[in-house]
């Protein structure tokens, strides 16, 4: 086979992996747009409902997550000379942790550390303003840094006191940035599913809530395909306004001197003891034993190879997923594709999977990593896979300029350089889905993973026992996290030259 | 003489208009113009890495727009260098050699032939991340022409260097561009380049030769 045809052969796999890839991450749209014809007569009263309690709760949770956000992001800023590095570090981490956690920990820390914890929108919008200020103050911290270090200086030197600096120059200049970041955080909030499920109540139903409910509980389908549609149609138009957002990292930062409040920490502070407290009172304070276990004992066995089978496996697709994105790549389609693809809601993916075969058996265990997939793939993308790609691409152009095939740039080229990423994010893929009890609840009739088993301890208020129960979760996370992590320095060794 | 013909494209914001560009068949055609003249434009679509539909580029009657970057046979240095950091100075050379599937002898002694002409032999073997600025520089001359290209492409080569390394570079790149006899497009805002290197200059601003 001459060098032109076997590149044709290549340049057709790569296309057709690409559509593959596409198609898949489509899928539950797909389905809608195929289901919608099954519409009928909507109860629109029960509709405005829920949209009105999904967009109060995205609204005011965006609100405060920004507010007490851009406050710790004064903190933060304080931080920001060499010498107190890692202190910045420590303080960054213990701001991303509740958004990077599975939610499920942040639940039972907080409804163990509130005795009274009111459920409904309020008891909502609170956990999505502690799940979401930290994720708000290290991105405005980042943007005040980068790109107001020269006015910062400036206004220094000329004397201006900080109240003013931050009134009259700060704000105003990442007002653009400040409108971002709420949107996100609404969008995130809007379409949020675990979190509604479990605090919101019978008067905080939200549309996702409603779409669960009406596929779980009343099996209306044309219902709940409808529901879907307006959400997908909604945070869809969200999402092109998020794109037009102008988000600019371009500048070097610089040490500030008036854009710091050291106040600001406080409420990382007292947000880390909230959770911490929380999650520890519930272990430690009401002596829960072992013997108090009994009558779960066999659910809570089988319950474990449930969760290293979801967790393992939905470490695994997210792997191979991520490796098939960097065979792909470099393709301006399907890049504005993955940069501009809003993934469906929580409830719309799993509702299109959950009718498209069985759901006895094991199915459940192939259809919750699947569901996960789609859930969380662009996310995990975003989060560090797209800019690992974006480094490689002027090297993926030479290599292709000097003659290289597909296959040679990406086994010699690519894979090298992005491995330990891949490893890392399919870690964390692993770990989310280990903690993971919405996408489950949908898709299987019973508890098969130990996420599900303490949700459903917490749901009888048994929240010390599911606080207990959580720890075995935690370490069947850093199992499978660890397992992800040894195949690929296993591969790295046999892989790289 | 190899000549361009039909490169036009408007971008929005900026117009590339040069309905022929003739490149000379030895030595350093150089492509000299400010900032945002459409230099880099230039050479990225003779590369292939951008799209312009109705260009041509011929080199002995070949059409080298009709085909894709890989098939064109250039040899490429970009002003970021870009050698693969996980592999050493060797690997990285030898890659482009594979990557045309050139004869593992012939390679070998291509090899032995550019690291004595480059002076590449003390740090041949040490990874491609901890080399400096002019030891990069000569890896990528060398891996630009391990594969054995009908036309070399370098996009400001010397701009990452300081001003003896870059006299220096500019010597090694007159000595080596005419040892191996390859047509090359030199692409600079520096006047020196011009003056030390060109055979033949082509001036262009705001997206025209003038």
């Amino acid at each position: 086979m001459d060098r032109n045809s076997s590149g044709r052969i290549q340049l057709t796999i790569r296309r057709a992996l690409s559509v593959f890839l596409i198609t898949f991450l489509l899928f539950p749209f797909l389905f809608l747009i195929f289901e919608f014809n099954q519409i009928r007569s909507p109860a629109w009263g029960e509709i405005f409902w829920a949209f009105k309690n999904s967009f109060i709760q995205a609204f005011f949770s965006a609100l405060f997550s920004v507010s007490v956000g851009l406050f710790m992001a004064l903190g933060l800023t304080s931080f920001s000379n060499r010498e107190m590095r890692r202190v910045r570090v420590l303080l960054n981490g213990l701001c991303l942790a509740p958004n990077l956690l599975p939610p499920l920990f942040i639940l039972l820390s907080v409804l163990n550390a509130i005795e009274a914890f009111p459920m409904g929108l309020i008891g909502v919008i609170f956990i999505h303003t502690l799940m979401n200020a930290g994720l708000v103050a290290v991105l405005m911290a980042q943007t005040i840094e980068q790109k107001l270090g020269g006015l910062d200086e400036l206004s220094y030197v000329e004397g201006a006191s900080r109240r003013r600096f931050i009134l009259k120059g700060l704000l105003p200049s990442i007002r653009s940035e400040i409108l971002f970041v709420s949107l996100f955080v609404f969008t995130v909030c809007f379409s949020s599913f675990s979190v509604p499920l479990v605090v919101g109540g019978g008067r905080g139903t939200t549309l996702e809530v409603l779409i669960y409910e009406k596929m779980r509980l009343s099996s209306d389908w044309s219902g709940a395909v409808l529901l879907a549609l307006i959400q997908s149609v909604f945070i869809f138009g969200l999402a092109l306004m998020l794109k037009k957002s102008n988000w600019n990292f371009s500048q070097k930062s610089v040490p500030l001197h008036l854009a710091k409040v050291r106040m600001g920490i406080l409420p990382i502070l007292l947000i880390s003891f909230l959770f911490l407290y929380g999650y520890f009172q519930g272990l430690f304070f009401q002596g829960v034993g072992l013997s108090q276990f009994y009558d779960l004992k066999s659910v809570i066995f089988n319950s474990i190879f449930g969760s290293l089978w979801i967790s393992l496996f939905s470490g695994f697709l997210v792997f191979f997923f991520l490796l098939l994105i960097a065979y792909c790549w470099p393709q301006r389609w399907l890049e504005k594709f993955l940069n501009s693809y809003v993934a469906p809601s929580t409830a719309l993916a799993c509702f299109a999977i959950l009718i498209s075969s069985p759901n006895e058996s094991f199915y459940p265990f192939l259809k919750i990593p699947l569901a996960f997939l789609i859930l969380n793939l662009t996310s995990l993308h975003r989060l560090g896979w797209a800019n690992q790609l974006e480094d490689l691409r002027r090297q993926c152009e030479v290599a292709q300029i000097l003659g290289s095939s597909y296959w040679q740039i990406f086994r010699y080229i690519t894979l090298p350089q992005v491995l330990n990423r891949s490893g890392l994010l399919a870690g964390i893929a692993a770990v989310w889905a280990c903690g993971d009890f919405a996408i489950s609840r949908v898709l299987a009739h019973r508890d098969v993973s130990l996420a599900m088993v303490t949700d459903s301890l917490m749901s009888s208020y048994r929240l010390h026992q599911a606080a207990v129960l959580s720890l075995s979760l935690i370490v069947i996370s850093m199992l499978c996290y660890g397992i992800i992590l040894g195949v690929v320095h296993v591969l790295r060794r046999k892989l790289v030259p | 003489m190899s000549y361009v013909e039909n490169l036009c494209r408007d971008f929005g914001d900026f117009k590339l208009d040069i309905p022929q560009m003739n490149l000379a068949e030895k030595g350093v055609t150089v492509l000299w113009g400010p900032s945002g003249s459409g230099k880099t434009t230039v050479f990225r679509s003779l590369l292939g890495l951008e799209k312009i539909s109705g260009m041509k580029w011929f080199v002995h009657g070949e059409d080298l727009a009709l085909l894709a970057p890989p098939q064109r046979r250039l040899g490429v240095v970009f002003q970021s260098l870009d050698l693969f950091p996980h592999m050493t100075a060797r690997q990285n050379i030898q890659f482009a050699a594979e990557a045309r599937q050139v004869p593992v002898e012939k390679f070998k002694h291509q090899l032995q032939h550019l690291v004595e002409t480059l002076d590449m032999k003390s740090f041949l073997d040490r990874p491609a991340q901890i080399l400096s600025g002019g030891e990069k520089q000569r890896v990528a001359l060398a891996r630009a022409l391990a594969g054995q290209p009908r036309f070399l492409l370098l996009d400001e080569p010397f701009s990452a260097l300081d001003e003896d390394l870059r006299k220096e570079s500019r010597q090694l790149i007159k000595k080596i561009i005419s040892e191996e006899n390859i047509p090359t497009l030199l692409v600079t805002h520096d006047r020196q380049d011009v003056d030390v290197l060109a055979e033949k200059v082509c001036r262009i601003e705001h997206g025209r030769l003038i």
